[in-house]
């Protein structure tokens, strides 16, 4: 943060968030050679935080481009929306489906442009707002968002859309209409985690998808007492690389936390108490 | 690494499973060469599922023989045993699934055999979906020499098929030689597959169990949006 930034502050304005992220390919496609078909992204516009993940079919020869694109675009459209108008004026929810809705038509014009067919590019996507104490969603398929409220309890933005088997779930590709997104809006938030299907058998806890306290309670504690981003960021990419995760899962991992809280800033003259 | 990122605790879930039928023809014409081949195949299939680690986990597999009358084989802890068709007992996952030597007499009741083998595969998803267990779409295998000998079979064998329209169920059909592939193919979607003759081709049975075995693995361990990729079929005359 600039000395700028902060001649802007006002009581008025939305409290700081504090972001990490971290994305690893998974040993099955280690395996494959297929690469990593997960995508992330994680903006500030102003006070707010735009965060998406994408999880590419496996099935998909382009998913990877698939996934990377429509995180790339939904970002894309609710950056531009946010910085020209304040949040408060906007329904977030109906703003999220909207980029979605722009991120699929992409992929179609991606599609279109190199002749193939858009199931060539199958990815899943879940967009947040964080704005403030509230966050909001979007989702088509089985990414997993998750809220800490002030009081610590923690509740489900958006669960994985399954069909009847294990191995199934809907695609941003193949939506035929903007019902088919799934809108969630909770207040009084200080914690957000995003996260691909990936991680979803260790942190939530079948049948219904509630998430598991001891995965997110300590997850939402080290995002607090991290000393800056890159670190936070490395020790993340450490987690999802250590044994005791990949004896778990092969897929791609992807998660990102939100908290409610500055870092601690880096000590600089500047800043030392006159 | 962090110490409040070794705190985290996972949650403790159920494997997703695929429940899997081998509906196998033990009619008195399959005594002899055919049953013994049979017979060496499931323990093949059986040796193959405990290799692969996760297939060993979620693949759970009955036995639903068709000779005479219909029934389902416990085969596990060293004992085989008939058993009622009762999806509560009939499923051993594949790490507990030993294979049993069958033993061939009577005629074919397939279209009872077939009506039995779904109403168990719709019972054991039944009990998964009221323990919240994730699963996958089951698998029916019919392995057969002859002649549907039942009175009905071409209704069970219609009702079969609508369940595989629905996406309920999968249906592997393999004719062994002599087997009506006609009639065969009324069972599922697909057409039946028929296995090389024994004595052209000996490790025909072998390559068959061998394929069953790496495509449950196949399933076992696809995320959501695979397309599962079935290993190449070279146990079949033709060619699918």
């Amino acid at each position: 943060m600039t000395d700028t930034d902060r001649e802007v502050s006002s009581p008025f304005q939305s409290p700081p968030w504090f972001t990490v992220a971290a994305s690893a390919v998974g040993t099955d496609h280690v395996r494959e050679g297929t690469g990593k078909q997960d995508a992330v992204a994680r903006h500030p516009v102003g006070g707010s935080w735009i965060i998406a993940v994408a999880d590419g079919a496996g099935s998909a020869p382009y998913s990877a481009e698939g996934a990377a694109l429509a995180v790339e675009a939904a970002t894309h459209a609710l950056e531009q929306l946010l910085m020209t108008n304040p949040t408060l004026s906007i329904d977030l929810e109906e703003a999220i489906v909207e980029a979605m809705l722009e991120a699929a038509d992409r992929l179609q014009g991606l599609a279109a442009e190199r002749s193939e067919p858009v199931s060539a590019f199958h990815t899943t996507l879940a967009v947040c707002v964080i704005d403030g104490w509230r966050v909001s969603s979007g989702q088509v398929g089985d990414g997993f968002l998750v809220a800490e409220l002030d009081d610590g309890s923690l509740q489900a933005l958006a669960v994985p859309q399954k069909g009847e088997y294990a191995n199934e779930t809907q695609f941003l590709t193949t939506i035929s209409s903007r019902d088919e997104i799934e809108t969630a809006t909770v207040e009084g938030i200080r914690g957000l985690a995003a996260m691909t299907d990936g991680l979803l058998r260790l942190a939530a806890q079948m049948p219904g998808y509630a998430p598991h306290p001891r995965f997110f309670g300590p997850l939402f504690n080290f995002a607090r007492s991290a000393t800056s981003e890159v670190k936070g960021c490395e020790e993340l990419t450490g987690f999802l690389a250590s044994p005791r995760v990949r004896a778990r899962t092969s897929d791609d991992l992807t998660l990102v936390i939100a908290v409610r809280q500055a870092p601690p800033a880096e000590p600089s003259a500047e800043e030392l108490p006159i | 690494m962090s110490t409040m990122l070794d705190q985290m605790e996972f949650a403790d879930n159920p494997e997703p499973r695929c429940p899997v039928v081998l509906l196998l023809d033990t009619s008195g014409s399959m005594s002899g060469k055919p049953l013994q081949e049979v017979n060496q195949g499931l323990q093949l299939l059986s040796n193959d599922l405990r290799q692969d680690t996760l297939a060993a986990l979620r693949v759970e597999l009955a036995v639903v023989t068709c000779g005479g009358d219909v029934s389902a084989m416990r085969c596990t802890q060293g004992r085989t045993e008939r058993i009622p068709l009762d999806a509560a007992q009939a499923f051993m996952t594949a790490d507990q699934f030993e294979a049993p030597t069958l033993t061939a007499s009577g005629d074919t009741p397939l279209g009872r055999a077939s009506r039995d083998a779904l109403q168990l595969l719709r019972d054991r998803k039944a009990i998964y979906r009221s323990q919240g267990v994730d699963y996958f779409r089951p698998w029916l295998f019919i392995m057969t020499d002859g002649q549907p000998t039942d009175r009905d079979w071409e209704t069970a064998a219609e009702e079969l098929r609508a369940e595989e329209q629905r996406k309920g169920v999968l249906v592997f059909s393999v004719g062994v030689e002599g087997a009506n592939l006609n009639a065969l193919s009324k069972f599922g979607e697909r057409q039946p597959l028929a296995l090389k003759s024994i004595s052209s081709s000996p490790g025909a049975f072998r390559e068959y169990f061998s394929w069953v075995s790496k495509s449950l693995s196949a399933i076992a361990q696809s995320r959501p949006g695979d397309q599962i990729a079935l290993p190449p079929v070279d146990w079949a005359n033709v060619q699918v």
